[in-house]
């Protein structure tokens, strides 16, 4: 099969459907629908959003209401957001960081009014950004109105997760999964667990090691490069950490401070395909998601974002998507069929056939192991398989819209795809 | 007046000389009329490169850069037809960098000097001034007697002299023996520029060309990293900090396939950092100027109205750096340029700076800041040490190198703090750490929220900023690297200001709203072009 033919298109997405219902079967497809284990499902809601312009609070509000309401998971809680603004610099001109990106900073606010609406007791919002930077202003330097945010909960807070930040002392979680695949259990910056519920709110896009990035894989951004960053200190955590999360984390050369958990198998693949979406898994099963919230309104394709070679922007109304669930994985599910798509597909086949150039890996696992295997793990599948959701369309309550009336074709707007080696 | 003039009659072979002659007079009596320029003294000259004629073209045959285009080669042959000084008319310019000396033959310099002698006169008529550039190759007495009776008002001295000070001696020596009041200016690597260079106007030789890039070698593109920006403007703060009111020139020349921005943001970014950009055509603007090309013309009258802008705004390069940190230069001293570069990573991290030479560190000279960057200071004196200790422990940062300490430093970690009274004394392990991790360092120990002005959305931007000396007014000056406008430039500056206004070339002054919180103001720019100066009045 090639692979062009491995992404889901509105045929088999309708045929899907039906199969949903126990009506056909698939030819060509043959691992869309694959037996699942029996793992837990929640309804997921979609809808469409052309532009960050909308009452996105009104839109929200109904997405909630149809899986089920916030009401009983937020009021009189402490709500932490880790929220997707991975990178900086100068984004995707002429659009803002939080258009392309970024989650966007009006949804965010849209969110946090909901959520104090409901009467959350404590709203914190969560990501890791360079040692020393302060998260208000990360935001500020993304283009984001911080009136807005501070009109829509004015006590709301922010912290750098990137380290210890103002805790006292790292929080360690256990991988509560049936499978942990890399690590038994991680060190956070406490905000993600001194908090009574924990809400993803991420991008739909592209990922250039990994193939797609939802509300899972926000989850990577988590973990504090001062015990995972590459400049992570050797026994204990480091401060100041100035790098990313390559050599621990995408790579594994060498372990995380020695304070935190190891690995559990130091000769598994080191390939970074291999290990991100399993460790995105094992991160998962340590600190669940307990609300997903999807920003598909605008987005960029061929990458998660402007630094990765042959990425581009959407332009504005694309995918006009907003994705809203309880299970992540479930989330998630939707949320790649929405992108065009097999949520079951393996590794290997769009969207988890990556291409990385080898030109821009200077060291690290090719020099080591030869060519590069560019795929991705199909992060859905490994979640499901470690029991904490269901990544089948069949198993899915999908409210609103239907995929096959929302759906956009990430795929097709790609850049040239694999590009032309050499 | 409306004035119009047909350059390419002049470059017409086929025009009588009659009439050229008699075209050329008359234009050149009607610039007279209506003023071009202004003649002054050497702080108030506006340069431009201006090279051309028969050696010009000689000396890039020689430096293999001659154009392939005849038509460009005639252009640049014909220059010094005294009627393209009609080109001049509305433009602030009013020094011209001429092609005088250097390797041609014999012939082909009396030429040259002839040409420009009869271009220069008619120049001076209307008040602008005329400098020769001196390449390597002649005598000093030779070049010094034409010079004196062409009467050109100073000489230019670019590439590497054999005899290097001495042959400056000699000729500054000859031009007083003349009675000549003409001025000698040495093109000089940045890097040997220093407090005892003797010259009235510093003009370093390898300034950056302003713009973005995307990759610089040795640095990887990240998800957190920023453009890269190659800029002007440390470079004249660092040389302001010593050279009083001497003019900085600033050398760099264009790309030959130069956008029109690309002339409008070198000086933008010369005029940041104080300095002024020696406005260089390339051959193609050159000989579209030549030719009156439409286009070309669109160009010149932007560029004319940067130029005019800085002008209309020389009193801002009198304005001192308003700094929360110090950087301690030693000019003279062996890590010229481990410390430029250290410099150079501090401006890019936005932190509001003054440099100040090795020399002059006092208490008076530090007063104000917050932090003090002392790497640069090896070997520091027992007054350095005491100077810099007050300030420690008045409250102040003070980051050095491990000469500071008398004994050795561990590997790990970079840096060990000393808390002295009521402030810190960071101390390096090495005497030039890392750059980019050096930068980094201070915004952190610094801490950003700390500092008197801090800027959101500036990927592409960088700034300097500084205060009149009754501190009644701050300008912020920002240069947009990108060759697209910065979108919502936010300004959070501690303090009260009544009024913010934004100056720039292209638009009417224009008030912006201020807002007002925690003894902070804040002020969005919607769009930046290319330049903006927001000056904000208590």
């Amino acid at each position: 099969m090639s692979e062009s033919k491995s992404v889901i298109s509105r045929r088999q997405l309708l045929a899907g459907m039906g199969l949903a219902a126990g009506a056909i079967s698939l030819r060509g497809t043959q691992t869309l629908w694959a037996a699942a284990p029996k793992v837990p499902s929640a309804p997921v809601s979609v809808a469409k959003c052309p532009s960050y312009d909308e009452d996105l609070a009104a839109k929200l509000r109904i997405m909630f209401d149809q899986i089920g309401g916030i009401g009983d998971l937020v009021k009189g809680k402490t709500i932490a957001v880790k929220l997707n603004l991975t990178g900086g610099g100068r984004g995707f001109p002429p659009y803002a960081l939080g258009d392309t990106f970024w989650v966007n900073g009006k949804l965010t606010a849209a969110v946090c009014h909901l959520f104090n609406e409901a009467g959350a007791r404590r709203i914190r919002l969560l990501e890791s950004a360079r040692t020393g930077l302060r998260i208000e202003d990360k935001i500020l330097d993304g283009g984001w109105d911080l009136s807005l945010l501070r009109n829509a909960v004015p006590d709301l807070e922010f912290e750098n997760t990137n380290n210890l930040g103002s805790g006292k002392r790292y929080s360690r979680l256990n991988v509560n999964s049936a499978r942990p695949y890399i690590y038994p259990s991680f060190d956070f910056n406490p905000s993600y667990e001194d908090c009574d519920v924990f809400v993803s709110l991420a991008k739909m896009k592209h990922h250039e090691e990994c193939g797609i990035t939802l509300s899972m894989k926000n989850v990577f951004g988590a973990t504090p490069c001062s015990i995972y960053g590459d400049d992570a200190g050797m026994d204990k955590p480091y401060e100041r950490p100035r790098q990313g999360r390559e050599t621990v984390l995408h790579f594994g050369r060498r372990q995380p401070s020695k304070s935190a958990p190891q690995e559990l198998d130091f000769t598994s693949d080191r390939y970074e395909g291999h290990r991100v979406p399993r460790i995105v898994t094992d991160l998962i099963g340590a600190r669940p998601i307990d609300l997903a919230i999807i920003d598909g309104i605008q987005s960029c394709v061929g990458g998660e974002g402007p630094w990765v070679p042959r990425s581009k922007a959407l332009p504005p109304g694309q995918p006009g998507l907003l994705v809203v669930g309880r299970n992540p994985v479930c989330t998630d599910t939707v949320a790649v069929a929405l992108m065009g798509y097999d949520p079951r597909q393996q590794a290997g086949k769009p969207p988890f056939k990556v291409w990385k150039n080898r030109k821009d890996l200077k060291s690290d696992y090719q020099q080591e192991h030869g060519d590069l295997p560019q795929y991705g793990g199909n992060v859905m599948l490994l979640a499901e398989a470690a029991g904490l959701g269901s990544a089948d369309l069949n198993q899915i309550d999908v409210r609103g819209e239907s995929i096959r009336e929302a759906m956009f074709d990430f795929e097709s707007h790609r850049a040239p795809w694999p590009p032309e080696a050499g | 007046m409306n004035f119009s003039f047909d350059h390419r009659d002049v470059l017409n072979p086929g025009l009588l000389k009659s009439q050229r002659i008699g075209t050329c007079f008359a234009v050149i009596f009607l610039l007279a009329l209506i003023g071009v320029g202004t003649s002054g003294s050497l702080e108030t000259w506006i340069p431009a490169r201006w090279q051309g004629g028969p050696l010009e073209l000689q000396r890039r045959v020689r430096t293999q850069n001659v154009p392939t285009d005849p038509g460009v080669r005639e252009t640049i042959a014909q220059w010094y037809d005294p009627a393209n000084l009609s080109l001049l008319q509305g433009t602030p310019i009013n020094c011209l960098l001429v092609t005088w000396s250097g390797g041609g033959s014999p012939d082909t310099e009396q030429q040259q000097q002839q040409l420009i002698k009869t271009y220069a006169r008619e120049a001076r008529k209307l008040g602008i001034s005329v400098l020769g550039i001196v390449y390597p190759g002649r005598a000093s007495s030779v070049i010094v007697e034409s010079a004196v009776d062409a009467g050109l008002e100073g000489l230019v001295l670019e590439g590497e002299f054999p005899d290097g000070e001495s042959f400056i001696t000699e000729v500054r020596k000859a031009l007083r023996d003349r009675n000549s009041p003409a001025v000698v200016i040495r093109m000089t690597p940045s890097e040997k520029l220093t407090p005892s260079v003797d010259t009235p106007i510093l003009a370093p030789l390898n300034p950056a060309i302003p713009r973005i890039r995307e990759s610089v070698e040795g640095v990887e593109a990240t998800p957190s990293s920023e453009p890269w920006i190659d800029s002007n403007i440390w470079l004249g703060v660092s040389l302001h900090s010593w050279c009083g009111s001497r003019p900085v020139w600033l050398g760099e020349q264009l790309a030959a396939n130069a956008a029109p921005e690309d002339y409008l943001r070198a000086i933008a970014d010369a005029a940041a950092g104080g300095s002024r950009w020696i406005l260089a055509l390339s051959d193609d603007l050159q000989n579209g100027l030549g030719r009156q090309q439409a286009e070309a013309l669109k160009t010149w009258h932007r560029i004319a109205s940067y130029l005019k802008f800085q002008k209309e705004h020389t009193e801002w390069i009198e304005y001192p750096p308003l700094a929360d940190y110090g950087f301690i230069q030693d000019s003279a001293g062996n890590g010229r340029i481990k410390s430029d570069s250290n410099l150079i990573l501090a401006v890019r991290q936005r932190i509001p700076l003054r440099v100040i030479e090795r020399s002059q560190l006092s208490p008076s000279a530090l007063k104000g800041l917050q932090a003090v960057h002392g790497i640069g200071l090896i070997q520091p004196s027992e007054q350095e040490r005491k100077v810099l200790s007050t300030f420690a422990q008045e409250g102040g940062l003070v980051v050095v190198g491990p000469s500071w300490k008398q004994t050795e430093l561990p590997a790990e970690p970079d840096f060990e703090i000393e808390r002295t009274g009521k402030g810190r004394v960071v101390v390096y392990n090495k005497d030039w750490p890392e750059g980019t991790s050096l930068s980094k360092d201070l915004t952190d120990l610094l801490s950003r929220e700390n500092f008197g002005v801090r800027f959101f959305r500036v990927t592409s931007v960088l700034s300097h900023v500084s205060m009149d000396k009754s501190g009644s007014r701050m300008l912020v000056q920002l240069v947009n690297y990108a060759t697209y406008p910065a979108d919502s430039v936010l300004v959070r500056i501690a303090g009260n200001f009544r009024t913010a206004r934004l100056y720039t070339p292209e638009n009417p002054v224009a008030e912006l709203g201020i807002v007002k919180f925690d003894r902070q103001i804040e002020v969005n720019i919607p769009r930046l072009s290319i330049y903006g100066g927001l000056l904000l009045e208590r």
